[in-house]
């Protein structure tokens, strides 16, 4: 045993409890506030006191919920159509000897240090169903053109759009850095095997990405199993399109927060933490079957 | 690549957890300052009108000056903020010493104990409760206690776009208007080409379908405050009018249509002839050279009876203050005379101690800006019970339906009465 390994632990003891006692009070702490509110009745004036089920009861009893719970899933559905999106982009931006590679890569990247509000504001307007500029665009071409983000048929897709186009630039990133990862001496190899530029990106690049894209998959579903603030300001509390595409976060924020029911916003709360740990577990699991782990 | 798996895992844990975290919130909000007895006196005054600064800072000025060693700081929490940072601070304790109250919030706040009574310091001043609307004032009483005092009112009037009317060759409108009335009008109003429209229907309960339920005879919520009354055929009768003008006589743009651009964006546009809504814009109108230039204003139109709804913004101090002497004090003057000719005369809002509200009506010559205060006799207080946004919340959603014509409008507002009894029963 050498004699510097104990002190090596405290200090890494010590340097792991900071961020500990950050979790314990900022995440646990409330996360069991939040499990013992949802078990409570009361208001923020008379203080809550612990009676049992009926909230979940409440919530479950209703159609609100469900409808939510499905809205969230194509949401997150549509949204992860970002992420070959993103590796063709990705793919394209890593060819040798293009120009401006960084220019790109910044552009793409925009969108994800832009305020969600302002990037919603922009849609809104070319959403507009009587001034847009997509049925301006659409018109002119002799397409069909509708209220995009007020109709119900079509509210939901069109604010997903949004969210792929703001999650492009994240999704990139990362895809880019697993694309700097993959050995060159491996795509050479591929190439001396006599593979096409497509051949080489399914068979070679794609089986050495795959833990990238497992990464980006699983964080574009938990992002869009929390998906508030595009919807929030995009649809607008008159919307009629806003009953058929409320997600659970809205739903949340209309129960805690509009009505001050905050015990029955605690149960939605944990059921979207209950839903979106389900989802991640499922796709752990599933990882098994395509992640490749170099 | 073990590890590689493992920080995926971390991300994704962390990422779940930002939001189960949301549900118990903690949100705070900056609070009076401590140390009590000494000279110097701190209050804090919370409000959720930016617009409104200017015209409050110069009533803090003068309460300031006749209380010296009292000094007020303004802290404006956005409104869509305002409501649960006031809710969440003041049950924490950090609240405001004063803050902005409306009729639809305060029931809770009294069941809560958590306001000040106001009454003494309300003698102490020498105002006169008659000067009030009464309708408004009776928002703040509980129980033959005082919380707050109405610092100003609005009701809603019918604006209308001259330009469009000349160009159609109608004729203004006038006090003495009915709903026929402003339904031949619109129809003459309404271009074919769908660039103008003669009035906007938007589903928005205070500027357009309470009036015309009132109008009608009937009522939102019974006068106890223990049921709905959206099935009645009068209140039927009311939302219809709206909706008729959308699916029937097609003078109005969609609800799609609101949702995407505001009504009041586009009546500023030109875009509609007509709008009901209320004095409050009579400010944003002002400013816009083109709304400036070519709008007006008249009472409402008369159903059966003539009805407009009438609001007001009180002032309560908060029991949760170090200071409670000085902060019943300064709730009380900012509704008081002085603060209410103040807020006339910059044309903020209407003042509500009689004999101040001419001011408003001069700040603005370009607007008939009298007709605002002539119908406040007419005034039905906003439809409030102890905790409002249980069923206020609910109501576009129900009524949804009957706007875009999906259902009658007799089977949505059924619906939404017997949400709203749902939620009446757990007051």
């Amino acid at each position: 045993m050498r004699p510097n390994r104990y002190p090596d632990n405290a200090w890494a003891a010590v340097l792991l409890a900071v961020p500990f006692a950050g979790l314990v009070i900022f995440y646990l702490w409330p996360l069991l506030r939040t499990v013992l509110l949802s078990f409570s009745e009361g208001t923020a004036f008379t203080g809550y006191t612990i009676t049992g089920f009926g909230n979940w009861q409440r919530l479950f009893d209703g159609d609100d919920i469900w409808r939510a719970l499905v809205n969230t899933l194509v949401y997150a559905a549509i949204v992860l159509l970002g992420v070959p999106i993103a590796m063709v982009v990705a793919a394209l931006l890593h060819q040798r000897g293009l120009r401006g590679r960084s220019f790109y890569r910044t552009l793409y990247f925009i969108p994800v240090v832009t305020m969600p509000v302002a990037v919603a504001m922009v849609w809104r307007y070319i959403y507009n169903g009587d001034f847009g500029l997509l049925n301006e665009v659409l018109d002119a071409v002799g397409g069909p053109t509708r209220a995009w983000v007020a109709d119900p048929d079509t509210a939901l897709y069109a604010v997903a759009v949004v969210g792929i186009w703001m999650a492009l630039g994240t999704n990139l990133i990362i895809l880019a850095a697993g694309l700097e990862a993959v050995p060159q001496t491996l795509e050479e190899a591929a190439m001396l095997d006599g593979a096409g530029p497509v051949r080489r990106f399914f068979s070679v690049t794609v089986p050495l990405l795959t833990p990238s894209i497992f990464l980006v998959s699983v964080l574009s579903v938990i992002g869009s199993l929390q998906m508030f603030d595009l919807l929030f300001i995009m649809l607008g509390r008159t919307n009629p399109a806003l009953a058929d595409s409320k997600t659970i976060v809205y739903l949340f924020y209309e129960e805690a927060f509009v009505r001050n029911d905050r015990p029955l916003g605690a149960v939605i709360a944990l059921v979207t933490l209950v839903v979106t740990l389900a989802v991640t577990a499922v796709q752990f699991r599933l990882q098994r079957r395509w992640v490749t782990y170099a | 690549m073990k590890s590689t798996k493992t920080l995926i895992g971390l991300a994704a844990a962390a990422a779940v957890l930002t939001l189960a975290a949301c549900g118990d919130n903690g949100a705070s909000a900056g609070g009076s300052d401590g140390g009590g007895d000494g000279e110097e006196v701190n209050l804090t005054f919370a409000t959720f009108s930016p617009d409104q600064e200017p015209a409050i800072r110069q009533i803090l000025d003068v309460f300031e000056e006749e209380n010296p060693g009292v000094t007020v700081d303004i802290q404006i929490i956005p409104w869509t903020d305002y409501w649960s940072t006031l809710q969440t601070s003041t049950a924490g304790g950090t609240g405001p010493d004063v803050a902005w109250m409306l009729g639809a919030k305060i029931g809770q706040y009294i069941d809560g104990g958590v306001l000040l009574p106001l009454d003494d310091a309300f003698e102490e001043s020498g105002l006169d409760i008659e000067k009030y609307p009464e309708q408004l004032v009776d928002l703040f009483v509980d129980d033959g206690t005082t919380y707050a005092l109405p610092k100003d009112f609005d009701t809603i009037g019918l604006w209308y776009n001259k330009a469009l009317f000349d160009e159609a060759g109608v004729a203004y409108p006038t006090p003495d208007w009915t709903w026929d009335d402003v339904i031949t009008a619109a129809k003459a109003l309404t271009k074919p080409d769908g660039s103008v429209y003669g009035i906007g229907a938007p589903m928005d309960p205070q500027a357009t379908y309470y009036n015309t339920i009132y109008q009608a005879g009937g009522e939102v919520i019974s006068e106890d405050g223990t049921t709905s009354g959206y099935d009645s055929p009068e209140a039927i009768e009311g939302i219809t009018f709206w909706t008729d003008m959308i699916n029937v006589h097609h003078v109005s743009p969609t609800l799609e249509s609101f949702a995407d651009t505001e009504s009041v964006a586009q009546f500023m546009s030109g875009r509609l002839a007509m709008l009901t809504t209320g004095s409050f814009y009579a400010i944003r109108f002002a400013n816009d050279e083109y709304s400036s230039q070519n709008f007006d204003v008249t009472e409402l139109p008369g159903g059966a009876q003539e009805a407009t709804i009438i609001n007001g913004i009180g002032n309560v101090a908060l029991a949760s203050t170090e200071h409670p002497e000085e902060a019943a004090r300064l709730a009380v003057f900012l509704s008081g005379e002085e603060a209410s000719r103040i807020s006339s005369e910059t044309g903020t809002v209407i003042g509500s101690y009689e004999g101040t509200q001419e001011a408003f009506v001069d700040a603005f010559p370009q607007f008939n800006l009298q007709a605002f205060l002539d119908q406040a006799e007419n005034g039905v207080v906003l439809p409030v019970s102890r905790n409002t946004d249980a069923w206020a919340s609910r109501e576009g959603e129900f009524l949804t339906p009957a706007w875009t014509g999906e259902q009658t409008v007799e089977e949505a507002a059924g619906n939404l009465a017997n949400a709203m009894n749902e939620a009446l029963a757990q007051e």
